[in-house]
This record gives structure tokens, C-alpha cells and sequence, in this order.
């Protein structure tokens, strides 16, 4: 069975970099444009693995990683932050809110299915 | 989905992030200090690296990199932000917006060296070390090497590693099993559950983990790439791990055989640790433990609102992307619709159906609801005028900087909606006119100071709606018009009579002639030989007109009337000479029927009309415009007064009228040449083309007819 991954990106570019990455590398795609829609998506389907940008509009990252580590039976999905944020605070808030790792951008094909692969069951 | 495709789409989306970011800064430096403002700004240019980073965009990483960073000092702390400084993010926008064209279409490097000084200058920003910015970018410890891990050919070392997850590591979806499936693809790796802390039942919390692992890793790696699975759990468990002494130990084979082995590589079953119970799955337990224990609701209830409120400002307004030759062929579609109700409403009416009938009455709504889909179709069609504005911001600065003057563009309505189209054709005339503005109109710091005014010019650039038009208005304080030396100029290019005697109207209207430039050098930023008669053009070529008016020494105005819509226009037909004509309902004031003695001939058979005390001129249409020969016998004719957007009238003599209704543009130009006094014409609901007229032309042909007299004298008319 292929592994469904969510991606919550605000960037179309981003979206369609991840979509594009992740397909050519056997995996299922549901996107995501900010923290809000990520919910929704997450509810409407069964993801293994999220992918979320920090920095959106309506719901950023880290209210977004809050939320689905608050929420139900999907609470303990693995999700990676995928952001430009280099500094040590940004990537200490998003663990703190409960990120499992990150990939910071701009992101290596190789390097986001090898983060995904770490992660995925 | 190739890259080409998602490079189109980061350019694309990049022309957005750009306007978002200069309409933030733009409201920062109208003392905004709404945080979502810089916020949205910082995201732009992040954005913008972002894209251009998996591009290896360099020169667009690079330069965004510093921006975004003096952005944050702003972000960070609002009382950082000062007009000089927000200035100087508002140069960086149009650097950026340089160098992302450049990157789409090619062409010489941007030089962003001294802007990128004066940044870091200006913001303390630490030049970085590249190095240091490689680490960062880095900072995936994902060893692919490692993953290709193949080459046997150096014995294998034994690592020992000890490894308790905490509660958190569990809490941040990390899972054990994951960990050591990625040391397995190190090499060998082999674990023992420790299940001696395990309480007894009793005793047992479901929401402590007590479960630890001992493992023994065979592998020919260093210590970092064993270290590299726990990057991210780190702080979630105790970890130790201890390197191998030079020669490799064998006894992994024991442990596993003791406990049953694990090959991390496999899939892992962590309840063979122990009886299968679920005492020993981790994931199970904290599952198991959000039904158990109701403390964990509270977290739930808590983290409930901002999904919510989430959803509800997402549910607010969400803009999708629709191809605008699909609009097109809707607005098309409708134009279609509107010609065939009229066609419709003309058979029903033939056919004696009258309003209070069934089927006058379905006419009716029909002609309601046709009215809604048309104004919903149009509001697809519009957008805010904002960007174009925003972009004249950029050109005042830029020209401020090239002539060394001061000046300020101040915008007003600039959520006014407009016709994409419309929007499309103004930004060149507009930015003629506002490079105008500041290169002619406002005078350098030191006039302004002698003349008593601010030394920083001000330019307002405003739109709004106006009885079915968008009238877009330029104002600056500059020194106005120098009429003497536009007509001495005039003159000199033969464009007036050197005896003619003008007007301050007429003498302002001058600089509209073609060929016209009042600088007397070409200069780097107006002049270029394009004059304000291409703007002309251009906004005539809208459906619009531009106005001037002029004060010396307080500056000049400039109006554009543009219409709502170029597609749909409502109408008044009339009959001339057996033609059906449109008049743009807009322009008519009041019909009234013919009057003998309202009218009076002027000179040369030239009628006036005497309306309300004033005299208004008399143009016969159907004559004028070639249909028949002038005709004396008026008796049963009836005169539509009609209003210029100059606010000169004229009084139009037709057959009679025949209804008012919706019509649809069709140009005149594109399917057949411009005719003049004709605007455009139209299918009626017959069928037949009727020709919409040009109501300006008119009356101004109307109004020189009577000005030409050289002494007008009233007379009865027979």
C-alpha cells in the first residue's frame, strides 16, 4: 500500500516541488495551503507522515503542529517541518510544539524522501 | 509535472509575493503598524528565497537572505522601524523585483552589492560567513552514503549503544522501531528490550514509558553516523553510546539469540519484547492512554480554537486561480445572453404579451436575473487598482532619485475595483503621467522652499466610482503649467496659429497635442519623444478621457474617466433618418420634445438651443453622421440633451426614441476602423447593428461649430 504523505505549504512553488518530489518517489500526496487547511485535509484523510511550513498565513506551522498533536486518534503522526528558518529558536519552538524533525530549505529531493523515510512506519 | 512547469509556477507566484511585499511596505511607510503587516511582508521574501533556493537561484537566495533578515529586526521589534529604514526597504523591494526578472527572463546581473551594504549597514546585520550558511542549510544529517552502504570490505565495528525514551519522545510521533530500522541500514543492528523498570500491574501508569533498549550496532561507521538516527530525540531519551576499542567485537549474535534478536532493517514488532502484551508497545500505551485518562482532554479542548478560528478566517474569503480566457469566454457568453433577451423580449412584445401577462411577467425576471449574472460576471472581471498603484509608488521614487527632487505619492481608494482590462492599459499611461508628475510638475527642493511650500512634493494618486465610471485622479503641488511657455512652445511646432487666442483650458489641453514636450532636453525619465498625447490615446483607446486642470504655482490635476466595463453599456436607442443609434444612458440628461421657439439660429444657420436661459448647440444627427440631408422640417422631432465629460452639452435631434437596454460593446476599430463621433457599435435584438455613438465627439464638434463663429448673432429661426 503506498504511504500517504500530507504536505501544508503556503508557497504554490513549494506545494508543487514537494508534490513533485514525493510522487516521483512512489509516495501519495495531500496538499495543504496553510495550518487551517492542513487540518482539514488531515481529518479527510489517512497521511503517515506530515510535512508542514512554518511560516503561513490564517494558521502558521506551529499552531498547525500544536493543533494535530492535541487532536484525536491521528496525534502521534510523525511531522516534519519543512522551513528556510535556520536559527536554533524557530526549530526549538517547533519541537517544542511538537515537531518529530525538520528539513530545512532549500530542500535536496534526496534529503526530504530520506527525512520521510526516517520517519515513515 | 516537469521543473519547467514549477519554475513557471515560483515566477508566477513570486510577481504575487512581490506585490504583497511592496503593498506592506508601502502601508508600513504610512505609519501602519499592524503586525500582520510585516508579517506578511517577512513571509513574501522568505517565500521568494525559498522557491529560489531549490532553484539554485543564487544571486536571488543571496540577496533575499539579507532582506529577510533586516526584516526580522523590524519583525522582532516594531520600534525598530523608521521612515529612512522603511525607505530603504522599499529600494530593496525593487531590487528584488529586478533581480527575480532577470532570473524569468534573463539579462545583465543585477548589481545588488551597495544595497546589500547599506542594508547590512543599516540594520547591523553580521556579515555572514558562507560556511557558517552552509552548515545551516545542511543541517538534514541524513547520510546518503549511508543509505548506499555496500562496501564490506573494512571489518565491521561494534557499537554499544543505551537508549531509554522519555514520555516526549513518543509525544513527538518519534517512534523506537524507526530508529533502529535506520541503524540497521548502518549495518547489523541488534536490540535488547530492558523491561526491568515495567512496574506491576497495579502499579502501572499508562502514560510513563518504562520500556529501554540495549543495542549492539556492526558497522563500519563513525560515530556521527551513528549518532544521526537520534538527531531528533536527543532530547527525549538518555542516550549513551560507546565506540567500539580498534578491533570489533563478535557477541552481537549472542545477545540476539538471548532475547530473540532484532534486525532493525526488518519490520519491527516492538511486543516481541515481551508477551505481546501492550504493556511493552510504546505506541500502543499512549494511545491506549488518551481514552484512559481524562487529563488529556483538556490538551484536546485547548488546542480546539485556533482550528477553529483557523477555519472560519479561512472560510472568510478564498481566492482561487481561474484562467482569464475562461472569464472571457463567460463575459462573451454573457454578451450573447443579453442579445438574445432582447431578442426574446421583442418577440414576446410583438406578440401583445404586455407586463401584467405570465409571460411578461417571466420576461421580467428574466431581465433581473440577467442584470445579476451580469454584474456577478463583471465583478469576476474586477480587481482592486492596488497593484497598479503600488507600482507608482516605485515610479516616484525612481524619478525622485534620478532628477535629485522630493517626493511623495499619496494613494486613495486603491481598493476601488476595476476592469482587468482596464487595469492592464492604465499602468502605462499612468506611470507617463506620475513620471510627469514628478519630472515636470514638482520643482526641486529649493523652488518649493522660496515658494513657501513643504520641501517634499506631493503627489495623490486616487480612484473612485463616479455614475458608472472610474475616475482615476492625479494631483500634484508643483508649479502647474507654465502656460506662456506651452504656447510659445505650440507655436513654434505649428500646432496653433501664432495669432490664436487661447484659453487657460485650451492652453493647458496643448500639452496633449501630438509632438508636444514642454522639456527642454529630453531627459532620462519623461522624455523619450512619447508625450502625454500616446497617454491620450491610450485611455481613449480604454473607452476613457483624460482631463487637465492647472494653477501656476499649485500644481496640476489630471482626471481620467474610464468605463466600469468595456463589454456592456446601457443604452438609450433613438431613431434618425431610419437608423437606430445608442447613447451611453450615462451621458443624457433629459429628452424633451422639439420646440420651435426654444430655438434660435447663430451666424451661419447654426442652431442653438435655448434651454433653462442657456444655449446649448443643435446638432442634427442623422445629418451629421451622413444619413440624411439636413432637414428644416422639425415639427415632430424630438431632442435628447446630452452631457460631455467635460460637462459640455449638446442638444441632439432625433426621430424619436425607441427604449433603453443593455448592449453589448462590439469595437469598431478591431472588426472594421474607427469612424468618428462613433464609439462602437452593437447587435440588437433584431438583429441588426446599430451604431453606438461617441457622445464627447459630438458635442465638442458641436461646440467649435458655434465657437468658429467670429461674431454669433441670435436670430429666430423662420
Amino acid at each position: 500500500m503506498t504511504t500517504t504523505v500530507l504536505a501544508v505549504d503556503d508557497s504554490r512553488t513549494m506545494r508543487q516541488m514537494l508534490e513533485h518530489c514525493l510522487k516521483g518517489a512512489g509516495f501519495d500526496v495531500v496538499l495543504a495551503e496553510d495550518g487551517a487547511d492542513g487540518l482539514e485535509k488531515l481529518a479527510a484523510n489517512e497521511p503517515k507522515v506530515i510535512i508542514t511550513d512554518i511560516n503561513m498565513p490564517v494558521m502558521d506551522g506551529f499552531e498547525f503542529i500544536e493543533a494535530v498533536r492535541g487532536g484525536d486518534s491521528k496525534s502521534r503522526l510523525p511531522i516534519l517541518v519543512l522551513t528556510t528558518e535556520s536559527d536554533a529558536a524557530k526549530k526549538e519552538r517547533a519541537r517544542n510544539a511538537g515537531a518529530t524533525g525538520w528539513i530545512v530549505k532549500p530542500f535536496d529531493p534526496e534529503k526530504l524522501i530520506g527525512a520521510v523515510k526516517r520517519v515513515m512506519p | 509535472m516537469n521543473m519547467d512547469a514549477i519554475k513557471d509556477t515560483y515566477f508566477a507566484e513570486c510577481g504575487d509575493q512581490l506585490a504583497e511585499l511592496e503593498s506592506g511596505l508601502f502601508d508600513m511607510s504610512s505609519g501602519d503598524t499592524d503586525p500582520e503587516i510585516i508579517n506578511s511582508v517577512f513571509r513574501a521574501v522568505h517565500s521568494i528565497k525559498g522557491g529560489a533556493g531549490a532553484f539554485a537561484l543564487d544571486d536571488l537566495v543571496n540577496f533575499a537572505h539579507v532582506f529577510e533578515n533586516a526584516l526580522d529586526v523590524i519583525r522582532s521589534d516594531n520600534s525598530q522601524s523608521s521612515p529612512e529604514r522603511i525607505d530603504l526597504l522599499l529600494r530593496c523591494a525593487d531590487v528584488l523585483n529586478d533581480i527575480v526578472t532577470v532570473a524569468r527572463d534573463g539579462g545583465d546581473k543585477i548589481d545588488c552589492e551597495e544595497i546589500t551594504k547599506a542594508l547590512e549597514n543599516e540594520f547591523n546585520l553580521e556579515e555572514e560567513d558562507e560556511n557558517a550558511e552552509e552548515a545551516v542549510f545542511d543541517a538534514v544529517p541524513i547520510s546518503l552514503d549511508a543509505f548506499d552502504f555496500d562496501d564490506f570490505g573494512t571489518p565491521p565495528k561494534a557499537f554499544q549503544i543505551a537508549f531509554a525514551p522519555q514520555n516526549e519522545l513518543y509525544l513527538h510521533g518519534h517512534d523506537p522501531q524507526r530508529i533502529f530500522r535506520e541503524l540497521g541500514e548502518l549495518g547489523t543492528c541488534t536490540a535488547k528490550a530492558d523491561t526491568s523498570k515495567i512496574p506491576a500491574l497495579d502499579g502501572y501508569d499508562p502514560k510513563v514509558t518504562n520500556l529501554s533498549w540495549n543495542l549492539t550496532l556492526e558497522a563500519d561507521a563513525n560515530l556521527s553516523d551513528v549518532k544521526a538516527p537520534f538527531e531528533w530525540v536527543e532530547d527525549f531519551c538518555t542516550l549513551e553510546i560507546e565506540e567500539p576499542e580498534e578491533a570489533p567485537l563478535e557477541g552481537g549474535d549472542d545477545i540476539s539469540d538471548f532475547l530473540g534478536g532484532l534486525d532493525a532493517g526488518d519490520d519491527v514488532d516492538t511486543s516481541a519484547f515481551d508477551d505481546g502484551d501492550s504493556l511493552g508497545a510504546p505506541v500502543d500505551v499512549s494511545e491506549e492512554s488518551e481514552e484512559a485518562a481524562p487529563s488529556l482532554e483538556v490538551v484536546e479542548t485547548k488546542a480546539a480554537p485556533p482550528a477553529e478560528a483557523g477555519k472560519e478566517r479561512q472560510a472568510a474569503s478564498k481566492p482561487i486561480r481561474v484562467d482569464s480566457a475562461k472569464v472571457d469566454r463567460l463575459i462573451n457568453l454573457m454578451g450573447e445572453m443579453v442579445i438574445s433577451q432582447s431578442m426574446l423580449t421583442m418577440q414576446i412584445n410583438d406578440a401583445g404579451f404586455t407586463s401584467g401577462t405570465p409571460a411578461g411577467l417571466a420576461l421580467v425576471e428574466l431581465q433581473n436575473l440577467t442584470r445579476d449574472i451580469q454584474s456577478s460576471v463583471m465583478a469576476i472581471r474586477a480587481q482592486p487598482i492596488k497593484p497598479v498603484f503600488m507600482r507608482m509608488s516605485r515610479v516616484v521614487r525612481e524619478v525622485a532619485s534620478a532628477t535629485g527632487k522630493k517626493a511623495n505619492l499619496v494613494l486613495e481608494g486603491e481598493s476601488t475595483e476595476v476592469d482587468t482590462t482596464v487595469i492592464e492599459g492604465l499602468s502605462d499611461p499612468l506611470t507617463h503621467m506620475i513620471r510627469n508628475s514628478v519630472d515636470h510638475g514638482i520643482e526641486s527642493a529649493e523652488k518649493r522652499l522660496a515658494a513657501g511650500k513643504p520641501e517634499v512634493g506631493e503627489i495623490r494618486l486616487s480612484a473612485s466610482h463616479s455614475s458608472g465610471s472610474i475616475v482615476i485622479e492625479i494631483r500634484d503641488d508643483g508649479a502647474g503649467i507654465n502656460r506662456p511657455k506651452v504656447l510659445e512652445i505650440a507655436r513654434k511646432k505649428g500646432i496653433v496659429s501664432p495669432d490664436a487666442k487661447l484659453s487657460d483650458d485650451e492652453i493647458d489641453n496643448l500639452i496633449f497635442a501630438p509632438g508636444f514636450s514642454t522639456s527642454d532636453e529630453i531627459t532620462d525619465v519623461s522624455g523619450r519623444g512619447v508625450g502625454m498625447d500616446v497617454v491620450r490615446q491610450s485611455i481613449q483607446g480604454l473607452g476613457g478621457r483624460v482631463l487637465i486642470s492647472s494653477e501656476p504655482g499649485k500644481g496640476s490635476h489630471f482626471t481620467l474617466h474610464l468605463p466600469l466595463t468595456l463589454a456592456i453599456l446601457d443604452g438609450m436607442l433613438v431613431k434618425t433618418s431610419e437608423q437606430i443609434l445608442v447613447l451611453p444612458v450615462t451621458s443624457v440628461i433629459e429628452t424633451i420634445m422639439f420646440n420651435k421657439d426654444d430655438v434660435f439660429v447663430i451666424g451661419e444657420g447654426n442652431r442653438v438651443l435655448k434651454l433653462r436661459g442657456q444655449l446649448v448647440p443643435l446638432i442634427d444627427i442623422g445629418n451629421t453622421l451622413g444619413f440624411s440631408e439636413k432637414t428644416t422640417d422639425w415639427d415632430n422631432a424630438t431632442i435628447v440633451v446630452v452631457e460631455s465629460r467635460k460637462n459640455e452639452m449638446s442638444a441632439l435631434v432625433v426621430d424619436s426614441i425607441v427604449g433603453q437596454q443593455q448592449v453589448v460593446i462590439k469595437s469598431m476599430e478591431s472588426n472594421y476602423k474607427r469612424i468618428p463621433s462613433i464609439a462602437a457599435a452593437t447587435i440588437l435584438g433584431s438583429g441588426r447593428i446599430a451604431l453606438i455613438l461617441d457622445v464627447d465627439d459630438i458635442v465638442s464638434r458641436g461646440a467649435k461649430e458655434i465657437t468658429a463663429q467670429p461674431s454669433p448673432k441670435l436670430e429666430k429661426i423662420a
